[in-house]
């Protein structure tokens, strides 16, 4: 236990370091979230085309309502705790790498489903908005990682993959 | 698989987070009080030179320091103004109702005294959250006036930005289910039972 939990920490601190260094932010994490707002809109688009995206903004093109994807709201920090978890977890590698694909996956497509519920939202009502945005869908985002990991921690449990510990 | 019984979890876990992130917005003012006291506490140990109170107002919790800021334009010049720097409890609180949401859709033994133990261990990194708030706002958006009032070289200046982003972005929505996780294993430990189990079913049937 104690030395998951170093190991959670120690790639937490090295991804979370490296995902505010400049070099990162400029080729990684503004590219991704801009992605992010395209793949919103191109969902959005197949029910209601008067929206559109510029970087990492989705806009109404009928009343102007916009909403920016800011940092925490990308989903890459939630994606940073999950590699952390499942890299400090003992399994076999090969395990580990298809773990995290398939885990970023899954945690993105909540994260579209967030931006996209929130664009929504903002333009019902600011209240409910900010309560969605500030707090739900933060607490949302995170149980996604948890359930996540523990359906592979059951995974690999299932398939014998676990280390034995002690004799 | 049979993911059942964490289906069912987090269908619990959802439904509980909702009534509690009700109740925690309603009571924000009460809860953030020892936040704030311990922030206090912070301000009066580290940056007693600079600092003067925390005020709280509703959630709101404010720094008031002895920082002089530069004049607006168009003000007299013999016109000052003081740094205040202002930081929300419930952006960062919100650990604490999906605290009590994942104890109480898992519902371990003892569970009055694992929500009071998270609870407090929760406080003191919800004080990182706002004391690194108001740090971001004076040593580093407050502009070159007020920080040359102090002794942040840009080493500390990077090292509180990123104090504030793991305060604000990482610290509210982990901590709750690292703690509960710690705290109550119950759940974990009936997953990688119950997937030894499935294994373990079709050979022994197996001749």
């Amino acid at each position: 236990m104690l030395r998951f939990f170093i190991i959670f920490l120690a790639v937490q601190a090295a991804l979370f370091g490296a995902e505010l260094w400049q070099p990162v932010q400029m080729g990684l994490v503004i590219p991704w979230t801009e992605t992010l707002a395209r793949i919103s809109v191109v969902l959005l688009q197949s029910f209601d085309p008067d929206v559109h995206s510029y970087g990492v903004v989705i806009q109404s093109l009928k009343n102007g309502f916009g909403v920016s994807i800011q940092p925490g709201c990308n989903g890459v920090e939630a994606c940073i705790i999950l590699i952390a978890a499942m890299l400090a977890f003992p399994s076999p590698w090969k395990h580990k790498l298809v773990g995290i694909g398939l885990g970023i996956l899954a945690v993105q497509a909540m994260n579209v489903l967030r931006v996209i519920s929130l664009y929504y939202l903002g333009q019902w009502n600011k209240e409910v908005f900010e309560f969605a945005h500030l707090y739900l869908w933060q607490a949302l985002i995170m149980l996604d990682v948890l359930v996540v990991w523990l359906l592979w921690v059951r995974y690999l449990a299932g398939h014998s993959l676990l280390p034995k510990f002690g004799s | 698989m049979n993911v059942s019984l964490l289906a069912g979890f987090l269908l619990r876990v959802i439904l509980w987070l909702i009534v509690c992130l009700g109740v925690w917005y309603g009571l924000g003012r009460f809860l953030a009080m020892p936040v704030a006291w311990l922030c206090m506490a912070v301000a009066q140990t580290f940056f007693s030179g600079w600092s003067e109170a925390v005020e709280q107002s509703g959630t709101t919790l404010a720094l008031l320091t002895n920082l002089q800021l530069p004049p607006p334009p168009g003000a007299p010049a013999n016109a000052s103004a003081l740094l205040t720097a202002e930081a929300d409890y419930r952006v960062i609180g919100y650990g604490l109702p999906m605290l009590l949401a994942l104890f109480l859709a898992s519902r371990p033994h003892a569970m009055a005294v694992k929500m009071l133990t998270g609870a407090l261990v929760l406080l003191p990194f919800q004080a990182w959250s706002i004391v690194f708030t108001w740090l971001k706002q004076v040593a580093i958006q407050a502009g070159p006036e007020v920080t040359a009032q102090l002794q942040f070289g840009d080493t500390a200046r990077n090292l509180i930005g990123l104090a504030y982003q793991f305060g604000t972005l990482v610290l509210p929505p982990l901590l709750p289910v690292v703690l509960w996780l710690l705290l109550d294993r119950k759940l974990f430990s009936t997953l990688l039972v119950e997937a030894y189990l499935e294994r373990a079913e079709p050979e022994e049937k197996s001749p």
